[in-house]
């Protein structure tokens, strides 16, 4: 393993203030990855292009109509169960993917051949993204103990596959010493391959649920996986022609970002979440969310007419003129049938004005307010 | 309702036994003599050819006997066809087609057991592949980007070979080496200034020293070795050397002085050099994709006898029809696998069938789905005995194809009437297993006016569909690396393979030999 990596000396303030502030990029990211998804469903794109991209839309609520001949690919028929939220069938592909790694290995046993090695290789690479999204998706692993240490015999030598699987072992234990969290993250960080970064991302992230005590070290392999991931589709946005590799990637990682709870709300625990909310996702982060939110509350609502602040504004300097020019009081005394009373001259127009700049103030001081819990609803 | 004539005469026999090749090829002879339409024709006794408007026109016949079936086709022929120009090319077409307009369409010939009635074929676009929407892609530019063929070639034709040069991989390194050159060195220049735009040009060294530094360079990966010679030392240096550069993993590229002259200028030229450079590299900067819906089995698997006056080899090649494992695709000779032809039918010895399945089974590994492609056909026994032992090494045969580009050569007309530079390739299908394929699209050169001819030898009992000649053509466009020629692509990329394969000297092989695919390309 890559031990030169050690991530303290990046974990300084100035790092982590980059990294936060290109937080805001994921939700470009998942908004662009929508519209692709849309174009995908429409168009001619390869089966997996096509599951990965309804997976993804359903994920988000919408309902897709998928038409696919997944045939005899048990990783597409498991992508494309995950899709249907079939528990069954996806139990029944999972023991399916087993034996076929089971089978995959006897191959490269009796052959030694290269063509063996990376066909069982690339099939448990598959493997690995179903494992963690079926995972969180429906709780059911797709690789079996057995099937992990079968796998890390006979691909020891493929570093980024043996750190993940090691990670799946790693996460089912209740404690880690210092140690090997230091190897975990080490590994995570070193991950470039796709779909492997893909099942990374989400990896860490469940790492740092895991183990609050190491969360921050956890989210900083978290948050560099993810500088990567972006880095890649900073590139694409604008290109209308992109091929099904490149789309298929997007999709992976869009379905892991919404399962790590970018989408809507984080899901963390509440503190978290607010803390996340707060002072993690800040600007880039949702430009036209916040536009949105601040429209919303920009405005007051009197009687059934939806006006905005300035409005307010205006008519308060319009009754300080109306003041200036012509003072207009209360009455001084108040006679109904035997009742009278004096009462004392008060400007009208200036009182009005006040109130209306003391409600105008309100609102100001509440617009804050008014766009996290805006932002945390996720309207 | 567009149907297209063709040179290709079809009779259903129904007589008590199969007449023989060379009694049908008599009774065709005589029928055609016998033709009270055809005037101004000349019979040329000796060579059995026939002369109309100073077109020398050949006749072949085969029969299907599977099926009952027997076949005359009319192809134009003449000395140094290979070099006719494409308007010499079309007007033999033309001859061909008009030839066959004045027989008719019913053609009677007469043998010892009975009449055979012959009608003419039609081509019909009803019958056709469309594969303008088929995908293309470019793996290796970021963001990789793909559209549809159509669209490619259409931007490529409008940006004159641009679109395509922006869209090759860069940073890659040229070795160029020379003997003749080594002084003036003007070729050398010329194409060392259109390399650079890809990379880095070293050179040129004397080709002397290419073997020697071949044995030891270091980034073998990323180097193609680049050969500027006169036609003369480049066929020698090529038909010895070819083989070594090539079982030592290096990249080739052999570049005639005279290309250079008379040809680098061109955008089509330049572009078929650095795609094909590229692809040898392991780049493949343009790719066209297997159409989904059509591929069933994870790829094709090519068995082709290869003889030589000295030597009898034998090859495999396997290509992977299913995307996403990047294998590297491996062609391997093997010098003890004993064969017999007889009547260019194909005969292996049952033990040599086991040692083969086990070869295949090393190259490609088991639990696989494959199509089989052979360059001639097998004797049923052998093919049957190779099935089941490939099975026994856990390799399942979906379907086996005998394609062959020289069987019953025909003509048509439908590049001259408005199919021309077109995505469509019409078919015809004979009886259950045979098909023809057109798989040019434009007339340019003598050995692709005819279409392939295409035979189902496995399963038995099963008929030749459309997928199946869709696959066929994917193999054969997916040599889209030679855009300047994609129009007039006919042949499939493993059997060119093996083509190129002849072309290099064998002779000293004792084991078997293995070269990456792409190599040979």
């Amino acid at each position: 393993m890559d031990q030169t990596k050690y991530f303290p000396e990046d974990l300084n303030a100035k790092n982590m203030k980059s990294l936060k502030e290109e937080l805001g990029y994921p939700h470009e990211l998942l908004t662009f990855s929508s519209k692709k998804a849309e174009v995908v469903m429409k168009g001619s794109y390869r089966t997996r292009t096509k599951i990965l991209a309804a997976l993804y839309l359903s994920m988000q609520g919408q309902k897709v109509d998928l038409k696919v001949d997944v045939k005899n690919e048990p990783c597409l028929m498991a992508l494309f169960y995950l899709f249907k939220r079939s528990k069954i069938n996806v139990k029944k592909i999972a023991e399916k993917l087993n034996n076929e790694i089971e089978e995959y290995c006897k191959q490269f046993e009796e052959t030694k051949s290269t063509s063996a090695f990376l066909t069982l290789k690339k099939f448990v690479a598959d493997c690995i993204y179903l494992h963690s999204i079926s995972l969180e998706m429906l709780g059911i692993p797709i690789l079996s103990h057995k099937c992990i240490d079968l796998c890390m015999k006979y691909l020891d030598s493929e570093v980024e596959i043996t750190s993940i699987l090691t990670s799946f072992k790693l996460l089912e234990e209740k404690e880690k010493s210092p140690g090997e969290i230091k190897r975990v993250i080490n590994a995570l960080l070193s991950i470039k391959e796709s779909p492997l970064i893909e099942s990374a991302l989400l990896i860490s992230f469940l790492f740092a649920l895991r183990f609050p005590n190491s969360k921050s070290e956890f989210l900083f392999a978290h948050y560099s996986t993810l500088r990567k991931l972006v880095e890649t589709y900073i590139k694409i946005k604008d290109n209308q022609q992109l091929d099904d590799t490149i789309l298929q990637r997007l999709f992976a990682t869009s379905i892991v970002l919404f399962l790590c709870g970018y989408c809507k709300s984080l899901r963390l625990p509440h503190e978290e979440k607010l803390n996340y909310i707060e002072k993690i996702i800040k600007v880039p982060v949702i430009e036209n969310e916040i536009e949105k939110s601040f429209d919303y509350a920009s405005k007051v609502k009197i009687l059934r007419l939806e006006l905005p602040l300035w409005s307010l504004a205006i008519t308060s300097i319009a009754l300080l003129f109306l003041h200036a020019i012509l003072e207009v009081y209360t009455p001084a005394s108040i006679n109904i049938g035997i009742i009278s009373f004096n009462v004392p001259q008060i400007p009208i127009f200036l009182s009005f004005s006040l109130v209306l700049l003391t409600f105008l103030f309100y609102k100001l001081l509440k617009i804050k307010e008014d766009l996290l819990k805006r932002i945390r609803k996720g309207e | 309702m567009n149907s297209y004539r063709t040179s290709l005469y079809v009779a259903m026999v129904e007589l008590p036994n199969l007449p023989t090749r060379a009694n049908v090829r008599k009774g065709v002879w005589e029928s055609l003599k016998e033709t009270k339409t055809l005037t101004d024709v000349k019979f040329v006794e000796k060579t059995q050819n026939i002369i109309y408007n100073d077109t020398i026109i050949a006749f072949s016949v085969r029969e299907i006997p599977d099926e009952n079936y027997y076949l005359v086709s009319f192809f134009p022929t003449g000395e140094n066809r290979s070099a006719w120009t494409k308007r010499e090319n079309i007007k033999a077409m033309n001859d061909v087609i008009n030839f066959c307009d004045a027989i008719g369409n019913e053609l009677n010939v007469v043998v010892e057991e009975g009449i055979l009635r012959f009608n003419r074929q039609y081509l019909n676009v009803q019958q056709a592949i469309d594969i303008s929407k088929w995908d293309v892609g470019f793996p290796f530019i970021n963001p990789p980007e793909k559209a549809t063929l159509k669209v490619i070639l259409e931007k490529t034709k409008e940006s004159n070979y641009n679109y395509i040069m922006e869209r090759v991989p860069k940073e890659k390194s040229f070795q160029i080496f020379t003997q003749t050159y080594l002084h003036n060195r003007e070729p050398v220049e010329i194409l060392n200034a259109f390399l650079k735009r890809f990379g880095k040009v070293e050179g040129p060294r004397s080709l002397l020293t290419a073997r020697e530094l071949g044995e030891k360079f270091y980034d073998k990966e990323n180097t193609a070795f680049i050969f500027v010679e006169d036609e003369k030392m480049l066929v020698a240096w090529y038909k010895n050397l070819k083989i070594f550069f090539d079982s030592n993993r290096i990249a080739t590229q052999y570049v005639m002085d005279e290309t250079i002259y008379q040809k680098i200028g061109f955008h089509g030229v330049r572009a078929n050099l650095i795609l094909e450079i590229m692809t040898k590299l392991g780049l493949k900067p343009i790719q066209l994709r297997p159409p989904e819906n059509i591929i069933d089995s994870d790829g094709f698997l090519c068995l082709s006898s290869i003889e030589s006056a000295t030597r009898k080899l034998f090859g495999a090649l396997f290509t992977y029809a299913k995307e996403g494992l990047e294998i590297e695709e491996e062609v391997q000779i093997y010098p003890d696998i004993e064969f017999n032809v007889h009547e260019g039918v194909l005969e292996i010895p049952k033990d040599k069938i086991g040692l083969l399945s086990e070869k295949i089974s090393k190259l490609i590994g088991k639990k696989l789905t494959i199509d089989i492609l052979l360059t001639m056909e097998w004797n049923k026994d052998s093919l049957k005995s190779l099935v089941n032992d490939l099975k026994k090494n856990g390799i399942e045969t979906n379907r086996v194809y005998y394609v062959s580009s020289k069987t019953s050569r025909y003509v048509d007309s439908c590049l001259l009437e408005g199919l021309q530079y077109g995505f469509v390739h019409p078919y015809l299908m004979i009886g259950n297993t045979v098909a023809f394929l057109k798989t040019s699209t434009d007339v340019r050169i003598y050995a692709n006016l005819s279409s392939l001819f295409i035979k189902l030898m496995w399963p038995e009992n099963n008929k030749i569909e459309t997928k199946d000649l869709e696959k066929i053509l994917w193999l054969v466009k997916k040599r889209l690396y030679r855009i300047q020629e994609y129009y007039v692509l006919k042949i499939p990329e493993p059997i060119h393979v093996f083509k190129n394969v002849r072309t290099m000297y064998l002779g000293e092989i004792k084991e078997k030999l293995t070269i990456p695919l792409r190599l040979l390309i």
